[in-house]
């Protein structure tokens, strides 16, 4: 019988989960302000709505269900992802090129880098808010509205993590501006929990068409709801999250491809 | 000037001039504050056209100027980031700055403000500009408001280096501060008024957040610079900054005594 090869992923995997079961203090610590930082955000959402009762076209619980869908497909792509986010102090400090030594793609490599118990728990608020607020709205549960919301969770997530990928790729161009690439991940985070319907035109347009954060939740949201969209984002849009999706992640592979063949190493 | 604070000022000046080395750095971070202006903006005025275009005390115009102004202080009023004094008593460094016949205290702010007062022109100016030609803001209200403004702003500057001391101090009892960092981060900024401004927050919220410093590092020197707070008030808001920087000053002076009692540095 030939003998198996252990698979490299499952076994750098199961190393980075001992090393961060260690020191079990910082787990902790790590694991709670984890969370408080998912929960702050949707205590933000909660003081609003204790001022108003609409916002964006949007109620309480309907604003709920587009901040659950958001919250959890960002936590699944920080948990994916977010050591991407590392790239640009590799980049400059040129210890990306003992990288290339190893035999895992590079992207693939930064992924396992610092897979985090810590962003794992934070789907826990994402769960949590639309567990809550599901049974609360008028949803008919047919099949196309199942999809609607299923299709949120994963291609949002492919969305946003293939953000992390375009936001490292663009630092092999911009060595020193990792806080203007991390602004555009977060701030797409920020603008994919809102309603389109508060952003002025120009910016609702950018958000849905330069880099698609209303297509996350937002879309999907109202497309399940049969709430009409503000100018430019009509809910039958939300149809077309998977392909959009599609596009998004080939064209950030392709800026990433684009970087890497641009780096030559630092120092010496 | 005394020739015992002339060290002080001599780090003071060497840290303004240092920060002209990282222009790059600067207007990268300047472009990420104002994308999350954008969002910020567009939630809070749409949040008072929803309640009949007053919200909190706030106009319009003033809320608008409340998120621009806090999203250019972001940069000079330093809440977050991992203070030296952390790294040092990570590595070791920390032994030679004790060495110094200087207060590691003091040196921090002398740093400290150096490095906000450069910020201040080249980093607040800009996102002020864009904030009031894109969304319209509230200029300060008289020149009495403009000077107490950036009283505050100072006040804020050393009460947030303040805190992050003890935070970074905590590094010589504990082996990992990154959790507890990060808590009093997302807990901070929120009590703090980046998120909404705190007369938003429900009654008993409130009561507990304005018996906390963190309104002290950005609400209060925001609220006077829009002009929602009468002038008497404000005096009061400033009186109470000065206390907390009084108490929490004598917390890092303490600490920073006790660590020195404790700390241990290996290797040679």
């Amino acid at each position: 019988m030939a003998e198996r090869t252990p698979n490299p992923y499952l076994t750098i995997l199961g190393a980075r989960l001992r090393s961060q079961a260690t020191y079990r203090g910082s787990l902790w610590t790590d694991l709670v302000s984890s969370v408080a930082v998912g929960f702050v955000e949707f205590l933000e959402v909660l003081v609003i709505f204790g001022n108003v009762d609409v916002l964006g076209g949007l109620s309480f619980h309907e604003t709920l269900l587009v901040f659950g869908l958001a919250n959890l497909a960002w936590s699944l792509s920080q948990f994916v992802c977010g050591d991407l986010d590392n790239l640009g102090e590799l980049v400059r400090t040129g210890e990306l090129t003992s990288r290339f030594a190893r035999p895992l793609p590079i992207v693939a490599q930064m992924m396992t880098n610092d897979f985090n118990l810590r962003r794992l728990v934070r789907i826990v608020v994402g769960i949590g808010v639309l567990a809550y607020a599901l049974p609360q709205l008028p949803i008919a549960w047919t099949p196309g509205n199942v999809w609607l919301l299923v299709s949120a969770v994963i291609f949002g997530t492919l969305i946003l993590g293939s953000l992390f990928v375009l936001a490292a790729g663009t630092q092999f161009f911009l060595v020193d501006a990792s806080e203007m690439t991390n602004a555009f991940t977060y701030s797409t985070n920020y603008a994919s929990q809102q309603s389109a319907a508060v952003f002025p035109g120009w910016l609702r347009a950018a958000f849905l068409y330069v880099l698609p954060a209303s297509f996350i939740a937002y879309l999907p949201t109202i497309a399940v709801l049969g709430i009409d969209g503000p100018p430019m984002a009509p809910a039958w849009l939300a149809w077309w999250l998977p392909a959009v999706a599609a596009l998004f992640t080939a064209a950030s592979l392709k800026v990433w491809a684009w970087g890497l063949r641009h780096y030559q190493g630092a120092g010496g | 000037m005394p020739a015992a604070l002339r060290p002080y000022w001599l780090l003071a000046a060497s840290a303004f001039r240092s920060r002209t080395a990282y222009l790059g750095a600067m207007w990268a971070s300047m472009a990420a504050n104002i994308v999350f202006g954008f969002i910020r903006a567009s939630i809070l005025t749409s949040a008072a056209a929803a309640s009949g275009g007053e919200l909190a005390g706030y106009s319009a115009g003033q809320l608008s100027g409340y998120v621009w102004w806090s999203q250019a202080l972001l940069g000079t009023i330093r809440m977050w980031g991992v203070t030296q004094l952390e790294r040092d008593i990570k590595s070791g460094q920390v032994a030679t700055q004790l060495l110094r016949p200087l207060s590691l205290v003091g040196a921090g702010v002398a740093d400290e403000l150096g490095r906000s007062a450069f910020s201040l022109v080249p980093r607040v100016l800009p996102v002020l500009a864009i904030g009031a030609l894109l969304f319209g803001l509230t200029p300060p209200p008289g020149v009495g408001a403009a000077v107490l403004g950036l009283v505050s702003i100072v006040l804020a500057v050393v009460l947030a280096y303040l805190i992050n001391h003890c935070i970074g101090a905590l590094a010589f009892w504990v082996l990992e501060v990154r959790g507890y960092r990060l808590a009093y981060q997302s807990a901070g900024m929120f009590l703090a008024g980046l998120y909404v401004p705190v007369r938003m927050f429900p009654d008993w919220l409130l009561a507990a957040t304005y018996a906390l410093p963190f309104t002290s590092m950005l609400q209060t020197p925001t609220d006077i610079l829009v002009g929602v707070d009468p002038l008497p008030t404000a005096l009061l808001k400033v009186g109470v900054q000065v206390g907390w920087v009084v108490v929490i000053g004598t917390l890092a002076l303490v600490m920073t005594r006790a660590g020195r009692q404790r700390l241990e540095v290996q290797g040679g």
